[in-house]
């Protein structure tokens, strides 16, 4: 990176950070949320899991290709603080969720999350560690999506929620969903995934949106709140940008 | 098991983030520094440690698919075969490792082609079928989404395909080539954007150890 | 004031109020004088006393403190409003006993404490109108001072010690008890009146048959308690000693001359009483059949000194502790009778509720004579009557009303049944206290019961007689009790706090409740309407009980149910009323099937099967969907039909040539076009076996240019199944005759000579910036090759010197955008081969001169590229009977045709849906 790149990458940190910071205290100052644009896919997974409680039967989550340890990572934490939110929503339940991962660093990390939900509804003796199964890696990976689907078909799962790295395997996720009458709840940082899982998914959840669902999954966390309202400013900061560069080029 | 504070989490917190904020004042010193160089270290042992972890996800594999078998569960039969199959890959590249082939396969390596006889050919298989999904889903898109936005993702999906088409008339093609040179191009570069500015949130969720993967519950 | 009778007239004032009836009982009362009929009990017990006419209102209760006002408001002592109902005397209440004639010397009511230190100009007018007033009048404790009896007087050899803790722990009207040391209960029997609500027996009828059909459950039961060893209260035997004397349950008071017992008195058998019962069970019809053995039960005899119980409230007798006692933890399944009978019998009759709580045992109680093996209870008939009434939401009345529906029997009312008083098991204990009362007042005691309906209440030998004497033979007809009236709402403000039980179908539990007085207006102006409104008729409320089928069935208190949901048998239902969503239709039929499993589990359990926990089975086998079916069949008919048949080779799709190349196609050419011999290629295999089909092709297409024109690729990758793809590829290559014909070679092409296979870079993205600043990095990945042997290849960190440019196979938009990233910096020439799905998001990085020249995307750019460069590359079919196309224009028209038919359904899918949604 040349000197420019670093200033505007460390002025970005900090921009970030600050926001976060501020308003989340003020947020917790306040003692109230500030009102958030509803996206439909995180009104509908928290509805997924409570009718799949309904109907006794597990819930399929998976993060996808997502790699710890790779360019990925952070939407790997991002994806885990999702499945988190979800598992624990249902774990005072008997049976447990199915997970589904392309990464062996994220199978440990995902059955860490799966763990720590359980013992927050203190019923860490239903808690198994083998309700998390890792399929053979690399991203785009089809074996995965159809051993996914699989399995998913095989617990009678009620929901399919998945939120993370795809490509083109989301469609075999889809497509089982479809056929099985289970819920679909579908989401990439990759394009193509992300058409796919707008062509087939039953809510919708694009881009960005993976990030903030810390915050309205569990929004009484005033700093997740304050990571929203960051994301927002650095977007339209982002925005202003391009325009001020591209009327400069185009004067210049 | 809430409040107090954990010696183990927060040992694992504080050097999570000493880490973190190593490697970016690392990656974003010049290359001649010392703090560039420990960075660098570090990211190499990450790349080791990530390559052992493969080891872990082959026995959670192997322990997955036997407890499925063992208590025939539903689909114990594609377990069987993946245990299976799982040894006999294993076999085939151990032997070629150690030249054990004898016969007319001796000084032959048989695990490319197992892989490409097996593994491209199922692969592509499965590939192949994806155009059947998505065409069913772009079929019933608009009974899932009867929106102006569905509308306009079938408009869009639509003329790429017809560009694509080695037809005649070039109106099509530059309708494309503007398509995704323009409106795709900007719609992908404001998702990559986002994505971005999302994983700076995440990332600094990470260095200030308020993440989920760092907290006790 | 010396004239205590004028005293005694006077109304009491407001400040004079504050006495409570206990405050009253603690007053000591004299004895009985001699000259009257000797006081056991006190007058308002006995039925002697004539109860007060005028009912009696809150005013006799309540303290003249802070309290609820005749508006319900609670307003403070200054603000109570005064009573307007007048204020019955002292006497009344307390039936000449809680007179203020105390008994000790000592005793001056609270009133008077304190009262000769007044300033008697401050006292009450009333006090000052007094003719004779004074303050020494005022302090004149004279006439307080008790009237002491004589024990000769009482018919008394001594005087009973007592001692003070007596003095103070027995209540005033119980205290008289001290004198009477013997009791002669045939005396008592004969010269008290049974009271009111115990009179107006109807002829004794013969006792059903109580009999067990297996075996005297009861008597295993009591077996274990050693009754037999015991004094029974319920079956007397023949004793020549009364350990204990109870007068209090005499049912009247004693001789005054207090003699030896000589003839055990006969008790009426409490199962006598039980006629009613057996009415229902047989119908109704007064007439029972079947004879029963009537019981005779004895007082025990009494001794001619009688021992205080220890306890007044001991009317039980020196029974031991956890004999008899109400509170058992006996049921009826101890007895025998198991849920599944009375679930049965109870599912026969329906759910009725007596609207009190009776517990089983305390009916076992009253039915008990367990010394008498011929008294047994008879399955399926008193049983199920107690299954109904602890279970049933209906009153003792409707019960019997709805028996005599159901069998043709006139109603209970015409049989002379009345209800049982409204009362809860522990009041049922302490029933005798009221004894004596006039009978209206008792049954105005009652809380409603639900409405009108007919009353059922003891008439003579029907009468539950738990603790009393019953005289032999054949009582007097009680005359009929009117239905209970609703009580004043004084009395209902005066509930005691008797948790209520809530039924709910099999669930049932206790709630405290609130005291009406208590509440708010507005709730309590609610419970009144609501009140009003729930007086249904009889039909009305058996109708909407349960519901008869359905998943209500059993179920009382709830909801009507209605046919809200219309079940579709597609999706595609139009002008239906209501629509389910399937989501909700799956649910519906979880549900259901999960609500057959709980009857077949209850209906096993009835029939006494053992139950195997079964689960709730739900068909989640997807419904074939037509639609589906039609668009993969079609879409498969014009993928392969290309193969088949050249019929489908239209022109107007003919591969594109040459000249029609974009821009960042011809570059690739191009860039081709200027390598040399011995320059080196980069070549990342960065793409999975699910794109292997679609790139391999034109990974090989690009790598045979190379070749031919003396290129040497180097082989690599990010993943270790992309360099076992590119050693497959090469593979391939090497022996592939056309190209050592185009290379004018026979011998295959050699690694480490045409080709470099190296391993694959780790750490994707990190490993990619490594290569162009770390020597490390660098010299690990070009120093060694696949096979582990050396390349020969002096190449450190990555420059532009050291390779040609870099040929980057990617499947996906972040295998283009890694590779450009990464090494932006550099002038690095660098090309992407991609897939037809990744061309329009790879965009973004070509056209960039610090990205990618160009590109080449899918297998029509490798059809292009090799028209235009590798002729000879084309695919040469074999020889074949059949007369099938060329394999690679099958394939070419095979995607056309594909790209054709998606866009056909995409459009075919618009119009239904457009249409779909008009309708």
């Amino acid at each position: 990176m040349n000197e420019n790149e670093v200033v505007l990458f460390s002025l970005l940190l900090l921009l970030a950070f600050v926001i976060m910071m501020l308003a989340g205290l003020l947020s917790r100052a306040l003692r109230r949320v500030p009102p958030l644009r509803v996206i439909s896919g995180y009104t509908a997974m928290p509805a997924a899991v409570d009718a799949s409680v309904e109907q006794a039967r597990p819930v399929h989550v998976s993060p996808g290709s997502v790699r710890i340890g790779q360019e990925s990572t952070l939407s790997a934490l991002a994806s885990l603080a999702i499945i988190y939110n979800l598992v624990e929503r249902q774990a005072f339940m008997d049976h447990m969720p199915l997970a589904t991962v392309s990464d062996p660093v994220m199978l440990v990390t995902v059955q860490d999350a799966l763990r720590k939900a359980y013992i927050e509804r203190n019923n860490r003796s239903t808690y198994r560690s083998n309700a998390t199964v890792w399929f053979p890696q690399t991203e785009r990976s089809l074996a995965f999506g159809a051993g996914a689907a699989g399995f998913a078909s095989d617990v009678r799962a009620y929901a399919n929620i998945l939120m993370g790295q795809f490509g083109s395997e989301l469609a075999y996720i889809g497509e089982t969903s479809a056929r099985h009458n289970q819920i679909f709840i579908g989401h990439s940082t990759q394009l193509e995934g992300q058409a796919i899982a707008y062509a087939q998914s039953d809510a919708l959840l694009i881009g960005e949106e993976l990030f903030v669902g810390e915050a309205y999954l569990n929004p009484d966390k005033s700093l997740d709140v304050g990571g929203v309202v960051a994301l927002d400013v650095l977007r339209w900061v982002a925005v202003a940008a391009i325009i001020l560069i591209a009327l400069n080029q185009g004067a210049s | 098991m809430r409040g107090g504070l954990h010696l183990g989490s927060a040992l694992a917190t504080a050097l999570a983030i000493v880490t973190a904020a190593l490697v970016i004042v690392g990656l974003l010193s010049a290359e001649s520094t010392e703090v560039a160089a420990g960075s660098d270290i570090v990211l190499q042992i990450v790349s080791i440690t990530i390559a052992l972890a493969v080891l872990v996800g082959i026995w959670n594999l192997i322990s997955v698919h036997v407890g499925r078998l063992i208590r025939t569960r539903k689909g114990w039969i594609y377990s069987l075969i993946t245990l299976l199959s799982a040894v006999a890959v294993t076999a085939v590249y151990v032997m070629d490792e150690t030249a054990s082939w004898t016969g007319e396969l001796e000084g032959e390596k048989l695990s490319p082609r197992v892989f490409e006889a097996v593994q491209v050919s199922i692969e592509s298989a499965l590939a192949g079928l994806i155009v059947f999904f998505l065409t069913y889903a772009i079929y019933r898109l608009l009974y899932k989404r009867f929106t102006w936005t569905s509308i306009l993702f079938m408009v869009a999906v639509a003329i790429v395909l017809l560009g694509w088409l080695p037809l005649e008339d070039d109106s099509l093609v530059d309708l494309r080539e503007w398509l995704m040179t323009v409106p795709v191009l900007a719609g992908s570069r404001g998702l990559l954007i986002g994505i971005g500015l999302g994983t700076v949130i995440v990332g600094i969720r990470a260095l200030t150890g308020y993440d989920r993967a760092l907290r006790e519950p | 004031m010396s004239d205590n009778s004028n005293f005694d007239d006077m109304p009491l004032p407001d400040w004079l109020q504050g006495g409570s009836f206990e405050d009253d009982e603690k007053a000591k009362k004299p004895p009985p004088k001699q000259d009257e009929t000797p006081e056991v009990l006190p007058d308002w017990l006995t039925a002697d006393a004539a109860p007060s006419d005028e009912p009696l209102d809150a005013g006799d209760f309540t303290s003249s403190g802070a309290g609820y006002g005749e508006d319900g408001v609670w307003r403070e002592e200054e603000e109570l409003a005064e009573p307007e109902l007048e204020l019955p005397s002292l006497e009344d209440l307390t039936g000449g006993v809680g007179d203020t004639k105390a008994q000790g010397a000592d005793y001056v009511p609270d009133w008077f404490l304190g009262l000769e230190e007044q300033n008697l100009e401050e006292a009450p007018d009333w006090v000052q109108s007094t003719s004779s007033v004074s303050i020494d009048d005022l302090t004149d404790t004279s006439a307080f001072e008790a009237e002491v009896p004589s024990f000769e007087s009482l018919g008394m050899s001594s005087q009973p010690e007592t001692t003070a803790a007596q003095d103070e722990e027995v209540p005033d009207w119980f205290a008289s008890r001290d004198a009477v040391p013997d009791l002669d209960f045939d005396a008592a029997v004969e010269e008290e009146e049974e009271p009111d609500w115990f009179a107006g027996e109807v002829e004794a009828e013969p006792l059903p048959d109580l009999s067990m059909a297996e075996e005297d459950v009861l008597e295993d039961v009591f077996s274990d308690l050693d009754l037999d060893e015991e004094e029974d209260i319920f079956t007397f035997a023949e004793s020549d000693e009364v350990e204990e004397a109870d007068a209090f349950y005499t049912m009247g008071g004693v001789e005054d001359e207090v003699t030896p017992v000589e003839e055990k008195p006969v008790f009426q058998a409490p199962q006598a009483d039980l006629s009613w019962l057996d009415e229902i069970e047989r119908g109704s019809s007064p007439a029972i059949e079947e004879d029963v053995e009537e019981e005779e039960f004895a007082l025990p005899e009494l001794s001619e000194e009688a021992e205080l119980a220890e306890s007044e409230f001991d009317f039980l007798g020196e029974a031991e502790e956890g004999e008899l006692d109400f509170a058992t933890e006996l049921d009826l399944e101890d007895l025998g009778f198991g849920d599944e009978a009375i679930e049965e019998e109870a599912e026969d009759v329906g759910v009725f509720d007596f609207g009190f709580d009776i517990d089983s045992k305390e009916m076992e109680d009253q039915l008990d004579t367990a010394s008498d093996e011929s008294l047994k209870v008879e399955r399926g008939g008193t049983q199920k009557l107690i299954k109904d009434m602890q279970t049933s939401s209906l009153d003792i009345e409707q019960l019997l009303a709805f028996e005599a529906e159901q069998e043709g029997a006139p109603p209970p009312e015409e049989r002379g049944l009345t209800a049982l008083p409204h009362t809860s098991s522990l009041e049922l204990a302490s029933e005798d206290l009221f004894s004596g009362l006039d009978e209206d007042l008792f049954e105005s005691l009652d809380p409603p019961v639900g409405g009108e309906g007919p009353s059922l209440s003891i008439a003579g030998e029907d009468d539950l007689d738990l603790f009393g004497v019953r005289e032999q033979g054949t009582p007097e007809p009680r005359p009929e009790t009117a239905a209970p009236q609703l009580q004043p709402d004084w009395i209902a403000d005066l509930r005691p706090d008797v948790p209520v039980n809530i039924r709910a179908g099999n669930l049932e539990f206790e709630m405290e409740q609130t005291k009406i007085a208590d509440m708010p207006e507005a709730l309590r102006a609610l419970r009144e309407r609501s009140a009003a409104l729930s007086a249904l008729s009889q039909a009305e409320q058996t109708q909407q009980a349960s519901p008869a089928s359905g998943p209500l069935a059993g179920i009382v208190g709830g909801l009507g149910v209605t046919e809200i949901a219309e079940d579709l048998e597609s999706d595609f239902q139009v002008g239906a009323a209501l629509r389910v969503a399937e989501s909700q239709r799956r649910q519906i039929e979880f549900l259901e099937s999960a609500l057959s499993v709980v009857r077949r589990e209850a209906a096993a359990r009835r029939e006494g099967q053992v139950v195997i926990p079964e689960a709730v089975k739900v068909r989640t086998r997807a419904r074939p969907k037509l639609d589906r079916i039609v668009v993969s069949l079609i879409l498969l008919a014009l993928l392969i039909a290309p193969f088949i048949t050249d019929g489908l080779h239209l022109d107007a799709f003919e591969a594109p040539g040459s000249d029609r190349l974009l821009a960042d196609q011809r570059a690739v050419h191009e860039a081709v076009d200027t390598l040399e011999a011995g320059d080196y290629v980069l070549i990342s295999f960065d793409y999975g076996p699910t794109a292997a089909r679609e790139l391999n092709p034109l990974a090989e297409a690009v790598i045979r240019d190379i070749i031919k024109q003396g290129g040497i690729p180097l082989l690599t990758g990010i993943s270790p199944l992309g360099v076992l793809n590119s050693r497959s590829v090469l593979n391939d290559l090497a022996q592939d005759e056309t190209l050592l014909t185009a290379l004018n070679r026979d011998d295959a092409l050699q690694p480490r000579e045409d080709y470099v296979a190296l391993n694959y870079i780790p750490g994707e993205a990190v490993g990619i910036r490594s290569l162009t600043r770390s020597e490390l990095a660098g010299t690990t990945l070009f120093e060694v090759d696949s096979e582990g042997e050396e390349t020969g290849l002096n190449i450190g960190e990555l420059h532009n010197e050291d390779v040609a440019f870099i040929v980057v196979i990617g499947e996906t938009l972040d295998d283009a955008r890694r590779w450009a990233e990464q090494l932006n910096d550099d002038d690095i020439q660098k090309y992407l081969l991609t897939t037809a799905a990744a061309e329009p998001l790879i965009q973004a990085y070509v056209d960039d001169d610090l990205a990618y020249q160009g590109y080449l995307a899918g297998y029509r750019d490798t059809y292009s590229y090799n028209i235009a460069r590798n002729p000879e590359a084309l695919t040469t079919d074999p020889d074949s009977d059949f007369d099938l196309p060329n394999s690679s224009l099958g394939r070419w028209y095979s995607l056309t045709m594909g790209i054709l038919a998606v866009l056909g359904f995409m459009v075919l899918g618009l119009i239904v849906n457009l249409v779909r949604r008009r309708r």
